[in-house]
């Protein structure tokens, strides 16, 4: 479970890659990171994390014009080295400015055509108006937005252009700081470095690794997919001709020097070769080959299954970590119906919910106790327990409590790791349970009620990705729910059901029903095509088949 | 007491529970049984089997179909009547009967394959497969199976042996015609014909159901002894079957049926199959039908004598029956063809005219009519009811009854109201929840066969003005293009105000495409597609969109400013679904042809609910 072969260095799961140059000052435990990755960040959502994954993609693409993906390589020792991957993010903060905190250019717009204003009048009431306003905000920084005057028609086409963009906002509902308000990411133009309001310095507040992790797994999936995933990264999601990334170049000040960017070095990812880095790098490529709908309706599609994928990678490195196949993790059990009304559906979906988010503590245990037997642990209580050498064993292997507590703390070496137990499983906040919980409510994986709980029921837009990145050629229902239950352990279906609870007690009836309503909501998604009373495929009207081949 | 033979023998294809499998053997015994000549609709595929299994270049044939398409039906004809069978071996204690052909090669008919024992069913299966890849010349099949279990039968084949034998190919190139409705392997590979009888039973069958059931000559011969004397006009199997052949003079014609039968051209319009055999069963619970007892929902001889003598008809109702009133509910659920024409929801919507001419015979002349053509199910049930109501004594009887009497009576209205009566009135469609049903029907046949374009230009302008309603979100008025308005993304908000490409044109114009609706003969209805007077790669590709009866519904309502709610999510996102893939179409176009899109259209309404944009440049100017 944990490499064991020095006791001097940060503990890392067996078989993992060594560990790239991060900065770990500021953190006070270790495990999390070691068992899954550093880090999954439970604050922030799903589209900021595929956000932050195309930070990266358009920094390899458009400024640094490396290869999309570089897997891990060998090191002159022979060894496979974990990425070093830095990058830049653009602040594109004129725009921002007008989206998120300035909204008075509609006011502007609307009085001076009120007032009947020649055009030079308006566009110098809109330049007045924003130098003030921005320099209310900001008064380090002198804006000038006179070059809008070369771009627009008039004023109201300014005005008309942002409230377009707006519409494009991601988890809008949400309230955040404006530097942390973001777009549909449809090109450069359209991402922004998450920073601190005044200096602009990147704070990782809400974007905060989670997509450099889905960056590092799909850079390791395996050989065969990476080049066909690049080309259609390349083609479909970072060259920047989407018009919606032109509409927002508009707003880009002309260029004199360079533009104002956030830099960043990407986080650790543990195992250099995982099955699910092939599967969620299939899923990508085969939503990016849905040529019949645009980029745009697609990047939900993505959002969703790659947070769906990172739940699946959580519960498989904590299902292994306890010592068994990770690939059998218990299974996502979905209810179809989504009432929580004399359905034990429901109640098993929660169930499985639950033991999800338990899952992860269980793993901490099973480490910690792992590393209590273990020589470095066994060596230091055996020679010398005093707490000075096993607070710097705890520090050394699991930076904890990293001069939190002196280090002359007192009790005995079982006292100290019951408490570095503890610790590392009740830390509330930002957790690796707390991710599986807002990625699955992020994705739409969930549905959660007062006095119910929450469940996995999955919302149409999360069936839509479903079927949009498993159907090619039409699939029999039957085909469908087993695909699901292969390639992400989810259950629907009696065969599934019987098959994850095998001598389980519950009646394969409900299951039944559950495969029903499954086919009633794809029917009204337009994803089923009925052929008798024993025969429905499941279509994906999206997917034009290779003329060449000529069938499926 | 002595009855009608025949009326026993409808029973017998009513709504009972008789097993299914064996569907076919079971009426073959009941009509041996009231010795009965076999009733035969027509079945022009049994010829076509039979000449493909008897020629010089013989293929393999399979029948799929829901149960109760008849199946078990052709194959047995094709074997009596075209392999030399004989009437004593059918069915025969073999689950395969072999039959050889004259150039010595054998042919193998399975009536049902998933019948076969697990090892037989093995075995059976990879003969199959063979012949079907050609490695056995030997050998003919002729099968009939349900789709289903067909695919089910070589897949669980093809994981037991593996991936890569003929078991594989087999099933994925059945998947491939099942899915795509094709009756040959487009790949070639497969030396079969796969006839789907579900797509072969065109709702006018009911019209031959009906003179079937309803003209044989045992209702002469058979009522002649019996003990109504000249009271049997009373009786109530009669009755129903007098109005249901339509005969009653009057000019009345052949509503009833007519009725019936757009109902069911408007359901398999809208995709919903119901096999033959459910369309008897719905002839002869029209006829038979009695609510009074569901545990034995249909009318004996002997109990419509006693009806006719109490002068009782509430509970025979041929209307009610019609949508399976007098059954259970669950025995009614079981039933596709009563679920089905439950959904029209006739005689649940109204409007004033139909209630006026109910309630307060207005007017008069049309109210006379319908007596006159149905004296039985109006004023004679009604009366009562409709007096204390109009009278203001509802309050003496439970309005429940009332209501529930106002449905059969709307209904009966459905069924019966001439059609001139639309013409100054309401459509009778407006008793249903298809209140465009009748120009559905007209505007799929003008498509068909080009006739009365100018009306199906009428429709056609509302159908994009529903459209444009239903992409923009705004109540325009436009009908002559078409405006493909989205939000970006996925937005919980369908509906948009900025359009990434330009207008379609309705008609050809100056623009590159145009819409363009044709008929779609496979399938029996229109479809949506855009046309150009240019080559443009792709556009064929696109998928068109298929004008069914409920969609066609929702964008007229739409477009007359109301919203459906019932189905506005399944059609909306249809609608969604065309739309996405236009812009990409029209995206690649421009790419392909220039100049490439380089504005952002956002879209507003003039002061005559037309459409206007207002462009906004991407590039600098």
């Amino acid at each position: 479970m944990i490499a064991e072969n020095d006791c001097r260095r940060l503990a890392l799961p067996e078989g993992a890659l060594g560990l790239p140059e991060i900065d770990t000052k500021t953190i006070r435990n270790w495990v999390d990171f070691g068992l899954w990755g550093l880090v999954f960040y439970g604050d922030q959502s799903p589209w900021l994390a595929l956000i932050e994954c195309l930070h990266i993609l358009h920094h390899r693409k458009n400024v640094s014009g490396d290869q999309l993906f570089v897997p891990p390589s060998k090191g002159l020792d022979g060894k496979l080295q974990h990425e070093h991957v830095r990058y830049e993010v653009p602040l594109n903060f004129h725009l921002r400015h007008f989206l998120f905190r300035d909204r008075g250019t509609a006011f502007v717009a609307a009085q001076s055509a009120r007032d009947g204003a020649t055009a030079d009048v308006q566009w110098n009431a809109l330049i007045k108006h924003t130098s003030e306003n921005w320099n209310d905000c900001d008064p380090k920084v002198k804006l000038d937005v006179g070059y809008l005057q070369n771009r627009f028609e008039d004023v109201r086409s300014v005005q008309q252009t942002l409230e377009v963009l707006r519409s494009t906002e991601i988890d809008a509902h949400t309230t955040k700081r404006w530097t942390s308000r973001h777009l549909l990411p449809l090109g450069p133009n359209m991402l922004f470095a998450d920073v601190r309001e005044r200096s602009y310095a990147g704070d990782r507040r809400f974007i905060r690794r989670t997509g450099e992790i889905l960056y590092l797994m799909l850079g390791r999936s395996d050989q065969r997919r990476i080049q066909k995933l690049a080309d259609l990264v390349d083609r479909r999601l970072v060259s920047g001709t989407s018009l919606w990334n032109k509409l927002a170049e508009l707003f880009n000040p002309p260029p004199n020097g360079n533009p104002r960017t956030v830099r960043f070095r990407t986080g650790y990812l543990p195992f250099a070769r995982m099955e699910i880095y092939d599967r969620l790098a299939e899923d990508w490529i085969a939503l990016l080959s849905l040529e019949q709908r645009d980029v745009s309706e697609i990047l939900d599609g993505l959002m969703r299954i790659s947070a769906l994928h990172q739940v699946i990678y959580i519960l498989y490195r904590a299902h292994q970590t306890r010592g068994h196949d990770g690939g059998k993790f218990p299974p996502f059990v979905f209810d179809l119906a989504a009432s929580a009304r004399k359905n034990p559906v429901q109640r098993i979906a929660g169930g499985q919910f639950d033991n999800h988010k338990r899952l992860p503590k269980h793993a901490i245990e099973a480490c910690i106790e792992s590393f209590a037997n273990s020589p470095c642990w066994q060596d230091v209580v055996r020679s010398d327990p005093s707490s000075k050498k096993t607070n710097r064993l705890l520090a050394e292997m699991w930076l904890w409590p990293n001069g939190k507590v002196p280090s002359t703390a007192q009790g005995t070496p079982a006292d100290r790791l019951d408490e570095f137990l503890t610790d590392s499983i009740s830390r509330t906040g930002h957790s690796i349970w707390s991710v599986i919980a807002n990625h699955a409510r992020g994705a739409g994986l969930v549905e959660a009620r007062p006095g119910v709980g929450t469940w996995y029921a999955p919302s149409d837009a999360m069936l839509e990705a479903l079927v949009l990145a498993n159907v090619r050629r039409p699939l029999e229902l039957g085909e469908f729910l087993r695909t699901l239950y292969g390639r992400y352990r989810i259950v629907v279906g009696q065969e599934q059901a019987q098959q994850a609870f095998p001598g389980g007690a519950m009646s394969l009836e409900h299951f039944k029903r559950n495969e029903h309503v499954l086919e009633d909501r794809l029917r009204v998604l337009r994803f089923i095509d009925r052929k008798s009373d024993a025969c429905a495929f499941v279509v994906n009207p999206f997917y034009m088949p290779c003329k060449k081949t000529g069938k499926a | 007491m002595t009855g009608n033979p025949f009326v026993d023998f409808m029973r017998s294809y009513g709504p009972s529970a008789s097993s299914d499998s064996m569907y076919d053997e079971h009426v073959q015994s009941t009509l041996q049984k009231y010795g009965v000549d076999p009733i035969q609709l027509s079945a022009p595929l049994v010829e076509e089997l039979g000449n493909l299994l008897t020629g010089s270049t013989p293929t393999n044939v399979i029948l799929t179909g829901t149960a109760g398409d008849g199946k078990t039906y052709h194959i047995r004809r094709v074997f009596l009547e075209y392999l030399g069978g004989q009437v004593d071996d059918w069915p025969g204690s073999e689950l395969v009967i072999k039959s050889p052909r004259a150039d010595g090669r054998e042919i193998r008919i399975i009536r049902d394959l998933s019948e076969l024992p697990q090892n037989a069913k093995d075995t059976e299966i990879k003969r199959i497969t063979d012949c079907l890849v050609g490695d056995d010349d030997e050998t003919l099949y002729l099968i009939a199976a349900n789709d289903g279990q067909l695919l089910e039968m070589w897949r669980t084949m093809s994981e037991k042996i593996g991936d890569t034998s003929s078991i594989h190919t087999v099933h994925a190139a059945l998947a491939t015609m099942m899915q795509t409705e094709t009756e040959t392997d487009p790949t070639g590979i497969l030396k079969l014909h796969m006839y789907n009888l579900s797509r072969m039973t065109p709702p006018r069958i009911i019209e031959e159901a009906i003179n079937v059931l309803l003209e044989h000559p045992m209702w002469d011969t058979g009522c002649q002894d019996c003990p109504l004397g000249e009271q049997v006009s009373q009786c109530a199997i009669r009755t129903n079957r007098r109005l249901l052949l339509g005969r009653g003079g009057n000019g009345n014609g052949h509503l009833f049926r007519s009725r019936l039968r757009d109902l069911l051209e408007l359901a398999s319009a809208n995709d919903q199959h119901i096999p033959v055999r459910q369309i008897l069963t719905l002839v002869v619970n029209i006829v038979l039908g009695d609510s009074k007892n569901q545990d034995d929902p249909l009318l004996t001889c002997e109990r419509a004598r006693s009806y006719a003598k109490k002068r009782q008809s509430q509970n025979t109702n041929p209307y009610d029956n019609a949508i399976g009133e007098n059954l259970a509910e669950d025995a009614r659920s079981r039933f596709v063809v009563f679920s089905t024409l439950e959904t029209f929801g006739i005689g649940y919507e109204t409007t004033n005219a139909f209630d006026d001419l109910l309630l307060h015979h207005k007017p008069r002349h049309i109210a006379d009519l319908l007596e006159s053509i149905d004296p039985t199910y109006g004023e004679s049930i009604f009366r009562v009811l409709r007096n204390s109501y109009v009278n203001g004594l509802s309050g003496q009887m439970p309005l429940k009854s009332f209501s529930r009497a106002m449905v059969a009576q709307r209904r009966r209205l459905f069924f019966n109201l001439p059609p001139d009566y639309s013409d100054s009135h309401d459509s009778h469609w407006m008793l249903t929840v298809f209140h465009h049903g009748q120009d559905y029907l007209e505007f799929r046949n003008a498509i068909d066969t080009r006739t009365s374009m100018m009306a199906a230009d009428r429709t056609q302008r509302q159908l994009v003005k529903g459209l444009n309603r239903a992409l923009t979100g705004m109540m325009t008025e436009e009908t002559e293009k078409l405006w493909l308005a989205s939000m970006v993304g996925n937005s919980d908000d369908p509906t948009g105000r900025v359009s990434l490409t330009p207008e379609i044109d309705r008609v050809p114009g100056r623009g590159i495409v145009h819409i363009s609706v044709s008929y779609n003969n496979l399938r029996s209805w229109p479809e949506l597609k855009l046309a150009s007077r240019y080559h443009l790669e792709g556009l064929e590709e696109v998928a068109g969109f298929e004008i069914r009866p409920q969609v066609f519904e929702y964008l007229l309502r739409v477009a007359e400013g109301s919203l459906p709610s019932s189905f506005s999510r399944q059609c909306h996102q249809e609608i969604r679904h065309f739309a996405m893939m236009l812009r990409q179409l029209l995206q690649r176009v421009s790419q392909s042809t220039g100049p490439t899109l380089d504005s952002i259209r956002i879209l507003s309404l003039d002061a005559d609910a037309l459409v206007k944009e207002s462009s906004i440049k991407v590039t600098a100017r």
